[in-house]
């Protein structure tokens, strides 16, 4: 697999207006853009769809401010908290909902999505089939019989392949850390 | 005391056991202070790997498409800056310069293209950054 670009070469070539510049960013952190307005802030359906477009907005009016301190995901995130609290107030205007903050809760719930985010990473690493069994598991939900024929292997291997494979994640998540 | 293996623990945490195999593991667990971390730690990934979204393929078009159509009207104005023909061709016929640089000329964006003057632009104007904010605004 080819090495990954780095983020500060994408952004560079952001600030230049490349479109594939744009493309490949908005695919790398999308999942995690929206993770944060799903999983902490609970929003869905239209409300996430518009927290997300609404942060990609952001991103692009913001990029050229961004100074480059510490790493891009932690702007990026800010970025996100203060679009869905921004969204949350305007829903819940009787709300003392302050921008870009959070309960404890919530923050576990964030921080949570930073390990998640992690794991993605991880499985970005693993060897194709691995990554495909695990996408196909978890974040498809087939049944094992659909996995099987998708993966043309034997039904009844679908479990020791996916325990395995997750092994070989978990050692990849260690190298990360 | 013999121990669980490492891929079992994986498929206990991801739910893959059968029934009769999870109590297995579960009384195991009960007992067994070396076992105990390890499952936690797959317990940990496995739930990251549920609570990740993923994002509907058309969210992140109707996400992407504005971003594109603002990078395209960027690199647009950089070159009527530079170009002062080009400036002349995008007075007389903005709709038909927008739309051969992929830049949807939808009504505000052409009302906001004729506003900004472009046969007056310079290089160096003043005010130049503020119009083209104004510009990309009427692109929302």
């Amino acid at each position: 697999m080819p090495e990954a670009e780095s983020d500060d070469t994408l952004i560079a070539r952001c600030l230049r207006h490349e479109e594939e510049a744009w493309r490949a960013l908005v695919e790398r952190y999308a999942s995690y853009i929206y993770t944060i307005a799903a999983r902490g802030f609970g929003l869905e359906g239209d409300d996430a769809r518009e927290v997300f477009q609404e942060s990609l907005i952001k991103v692009f009016e913001g990029l050229p401010g961004y100074r480059r301190e510490g790493q891009f995901r932690a702007w990026l995130r800010r970025v996100v908290l203060n679009v869905c609290t921004a969204s949350l107030r305007r829903r819940r205007p009787t709300e003392a909902l302050h921008e870009g903050m959070v309960d404890p809760a919530q923050e576990e719930t964030l921080e949570q999505v930073e390990r998640a985010y992690v794991l993605t990473q991880a499985l970005r690493d693993l060897e194709a089939p691995c990554r495909q069994i695990i996408s196909l598991f978890f974040f498809e939900a087939q049944p094992y019989q659909a996995i099987a024929t998708t993966l043309a292997i034997p039904e009844g291997t679908v479990g020791s392949r996916l325990a395995r494979c997750l092994t070989k994640l978990r050692s990849k998540v260690r190298q990360l850390r | 005391m013999s121990h669980i293996d490492e891929e079992r623990l994986a498929a206990f945490a991801a739910g893959l056991l059968t029934e009769p195999e999870r109590n297995e593991v579960a009384s195991h667990l009960q007992t067994c202070a070396e076992c105990r971390p390890l499952a936690e730690e797959y317990r940990e990934m496995v739930g990251g790997i549920r609570m990740w979204a993923q994002v509907p393929a058309e969210v992140v078009d109707d996400g992407l498409r504005p971003l594109v159509q603002r990078a395209r009207l960027h690199r647009l104005l950089g070159q009527l800056l530079a170009d002062p023909s080009m400036r002349h061709q995008a007075a007389q016929n903005p709709e038909r310069l927008l739309a051969a640089h992929g830049v949807t000329p939808t009504p505000q964006l052409l009302a906001a293209f004729k506003e900004l003057d472009i046969s007056r632009l310079e290089r160096f104007s003043g005010a130049l950054d503020e119009r083209i904010t104004k510009l990309m605004n009427s692109m929302e």
